[in-house]
């Protein structure tokens, strides 16, 4: 059940006018069933998986509580981490950490049980479990940590992990922040309600109405870049930019408006990142839930900053390459992580040298300007199936002609496919490429939309910013945001992008 | 108090602007996305205002090729066969039953029409047409056939309101059942997935062998109750007599003797057996069948490296023939 979907407009007011009615000692109980029903809907069997790292963690977070030995404490924490980590690396990581899914093709038919493994774990990645693991770890070591005392009833810290309206997607929360609100009595509140609504209506148009008209436009491209003109690779690029953050801040910001309907604040997961004038910026207002996790779970127990400053970069780049990793099973994903790291990297090297601040405006433009190509080139390695499709983007991107034996002998390191669409192109390629991008007139209209929008926004959000103009004039916007979604969404089928993570 | 005064007013002012904004709608992107989307919307309100037969049909109503000897369409060759009658074609590829259905749901109950004639297409029948890549776009296109405000159909659009699945899902599901929906033959042609690797052909670099494993691949499967497309073809059945309209099948032809040449006479007997089912059931049910399964040529079929229903001028001419001669048939027994 997609939040852009029939069956979530009707789910949600159902969840919000019973959750309401029911006495508050009871709100919790139902809460959980409605959070299982909802995950339920992608696929029932990956309920099994979340109750499994709800009774783990659960068992495990009071047994570091009750324990005062160092090593017992230790012993506990790395069976929530092995188990936790472990599904997800099954499900996630394992075709590829086995030296990606070629080498085991080389096996089949002689080794029937590896057939059989693969083939479970290719059942499908479970909807939304880099989130919730990621979450539940984080619940187990602030427990570790003496950050947070354990939740006693398994029900309740079961609504924690399940918690519908973050669990497929995010905000990443923490126990500290969210528990206490979950069962926190909430009266009916219209400022809650109104503020509700309007981040989902704003949530929805930036999803439906941006995100799901780019998504088509940047799958001819990508899927072919060949081709594409080097104009029509670079819009392409800029295209899945703009799809992968209306994608993600469109969902986010429909899950913030779910649960402040029932009084839940969950944190903000993006600030207008394509703003930033510096990669660590960028990182500050891009996935915030995710960034300020690896800070406090990753980054700081490795030693942070107050350590050799070799060490420090080092730990710079291993957060930056465990996060391209936690996006997803590809080399691809590893090199995005790394881009930015070296990106960070050159930034601290070179603010070191010039500290103050600059006020000058064409410097500020220029810094704007380096960080959005850096995230845009970065962006080819994500959204690119293999390096070898990073090679045709970035060749056609920058003019040049791709070369097929380049192309076929990346294929064969990563040991990736090579496209059939792309060897049919090399054997018959020339400068006259048959396709062009046919961008209706109507999606430039909502990009602007959406840009003015951001300008307007800036690092507020959209309930805040508009709350404070009169009745008319926030009527007549919600005017334009209601017939944009109901008229102007892209109406083909494409996936959330970050269900796959 | 307040507050339920406040939430009502918003109510009735949102439902005020959705109302508002669907005859903008109306009246400025939905003609474009009926023209963009190649909605048939259009074609049944002609149908509706100046025909006597509505023509339902899929790709095969197309001329193969496209310089032939003589161009006209199944539907046209028939509406010259029937002088007495109008005929409009309400057609476009890749369509099958459960788009038909809604369609012809859509006919009003007060009408005109005399006859409704739907294709039948045998391989429609099979997994690999029902999971087709291209069933996410007709299915989309499908939600625009339902009478319904054009905004809301246009919003469950962008809701995905249709039969939407992943490409990779899709996959999946027709090898599975390739490998596990049991053909009643002894192995190894008791499964798709068997037979094709069970090929007379050789290596798959055989082009031969490759165009069998499409025969069997398309043409390899058990008709039964539990078929979706029967169910969509049963309910087309309902709404025709809902509407009392006579309805036409027309069970397209499909090329038997290469399926024979190809693979084997099981697969041909198996073909015959469903054909066979098709024709008792609907007959029981006073559809009029007209059966051209097994009357076109191996040369009439203009596609060589794949099956299909795509008939040269002389194959488009034997099937509307058949048609007409069943429906005048018809006439003079009722």
């Amino acid at each position: 059940m997609l939040f852009d979907s029939l069956e979530f407009l009707i789910f949600l007011p159902a969840v919000v006018a019973i959750y309401y009615l029911l006495p508050h000692k009871v709100r919790w109980i139902f809460l959980l069933g409605a959070s299982y029903f909802f995950y339920a809907s992608w696929k029932v069997e990956f309920l099994s998986l979340i109750i499994y790292s709800t009774v783990v963690d659960y068992f495990v977070a009071i047994k570091i509580d009750k324990t005062t030995e160092k090593f017992k404490r230790k012993f506990y924490l790395w069976v929530s981490l092995v188990s936790n980590f472990g599904v997800l690396f099954l499900f996630k990581y394992f075709n590829f950490f086995i030296g990606s899914r070629n080498y085991f093709l080389d096996f089949a038919g002689q080794h029937p049980k590896v057939e059989w493994i693969t083939s479970v774990f290719e059942y499908g990645i479970p909807v939304g479990i880099s989130f919730y693991t990621f979450q539940t770890v984080s619940y187990t070591l602030d427990v570790y940590y003496g950050k947070v005392k354990p939740e006693k009833n398994i029900g309740k810290f079961a609504l924690f992990v399940s918690y519908f309206p973050q669990l497929v997607a995010g905000p990443i929360e923490r126990f500290s922040h969210l528990h206490k609100q979950i069962f926190a009595k909430h009266k009916l509140n219209y400022e809650n309600l109104s503020n509700g609504f309007r981040l989902i209506l704003y949530g929805l148009f930036v999803k439906m109405a941006i995100a799901d008209n780019l998504a088509p436009l940047v799958d001819q491209v990508f899927s072919n870049p060949l081709a594409y003109s080097q104009a029509d690779n670079t819009i392409g690029l800029l295209f899945f930019s703009l799809q992968i953050y209306a994608d993600f801040n469109g969902y986010s910001l429909i899950a913030i408006g779910v649960a402040k309907l029932m009084g839940v604040n969950l944190m903000d997961n993006f600030k207008t990142p394509y703003f930033s004038t510096s990669i660590k910026a960028f990182w500050t207002r891009w996935h915030i839930s995710l960034s300020t996790w690896f800070r406090d779970y990753l980054y700081i127990p490795l030693g942070g900053n107050k350590v050799k400053y070799s060490r420090w970069l080092i730990n710079i780049m291993i957060v930056f390459i465990v996060s391209g990793i936690w996006h997803g099973a590809n080399f691809t994903f590893i090199v995005w992580g790394a881009i930015h790291g070296l990106a960070y990297l050159t930034e601290i090297l070179f603010t070191k040298q010039n500290k103050t601040p600059t006020k000058n405006g064409i410097i500020i433009g220029l810094k704007w300007m380096k960080t959005f190509l850096v995230v845009n080139l970065a962006w080819v390695f994500f959204r690119s199936d293999s390096i070898a499709n990073v090679y045709l983007s970035i060749s056609r991107i920058f003019g040049h002609t791709p070369i097929q034996s380049t192309y076929q002998n990346i294929t064969q390191i990563e040991k990736s496919n090579p496209s059939e669409v792309s060897l049919n192109y090399f054997k018959q390629y020339t400068d006259n490429l048959n396709k062009t991008l046919e961008i209706n007139p109507v999606f430039i209209g909502l990009i602007a939309l959406l840009l003015v929008f951001d300008l307007w926004i800036q690092q507020s959000r959209f309930d805040k910013k508009i709350h404070a103009y009169p009745f008319v004039v926030r009527w007549s916007i919600y005017t334009i945001l209601v017939f944009c979604i109901m008229a102007l969404s892209g109406s083909d089928f494409y996936q959330f992008i970050y269900f796959q993570f | 108090m307040d507050m339920f005064k406040k939430i009502s007013f918003r109510l009735v002012l949102l439902m005020s602007i959705i109302t508002l904004s669907n005859y903008v709608y109306k009246y400025t992107f939905y003609q474009q996305d009926v023209k963009s989307n190649g909605l048939l919307t259009q074609k049944l309100e002609e149908g509706l205002q100046q025909s006597d037969i509505l023509f339902f049909s899929a790709s095969p109503n197309k001329a193969y090729p496209i310089s032939d000897t003589d161009t006209r369409s199944i539907s046209r060759i028939l509406d010259d066969n029937l002088p007495n009658y109008s005929v409009t074609s309400v057609d476009t590829g890749a369509i099958h039953a459960g788009v038909y259905k809604r369609l012809i749901q859509l006919i009003p109950d007060e009408n005109n029409i005399k006859y409704v004639i739907v294709n039948m297409n045998y391989r429609s029948f099979g997994i690999g047409w029902m999971m087709s890549s291209l069933e996410n776009a007709i299915a989309k296109q499908s939600v625009f056939y339902a009478n319904r405000p054009v905004l809301l159909n246009r919003f469950l659009q962008g809701l995905n309101f249709y039969d939407a699945m992943p490409k990779k899902e899709r996959q999946r599901i027709i090898q599975n059942q390739w490998k596990n929906k049991p053909l009643p033959f002894d192995p190894p042609k008791n499964n798709v997935t068997n037979w094709c690797a069970f090929e007379k052909w050789g290596g798959l670099t055989n082009p031969k062998r490759n165009l069998a494993d499409h025969y069997i691949k398309n043409y390899a499967f058990v008709l039964d109750d539990s078929n979706p497309r029967i169910k969509d073809f049963d309910k087309i059945v309902a709404i025709c007599k809902q509407k009392n309209i006579q309805l036409v099948y027309n069970i397209l032809g499909e090329n038997t003797e290469n399926a024979e040449y190809l693979v084997d006479s099981d697969l041909t007997d198996l073909m015959q057996t469903n054909k066979n089912y098709l024709m008792n059931r609907y007959s029981k049910m006073d559809v009029i069948m007209v059966d051209n399964f097994n009357q076109i040529p191996d040369s009439c079929f203009y596609e060589r490296d794949f099956p299909t229903e795509h008939y040269n001028f002389t194959g488009r001419k034997i099937t509307a023939d058949n048609l007409s001669e069943s429906i005048l048939k018809f006439e003079i027994n009722n």
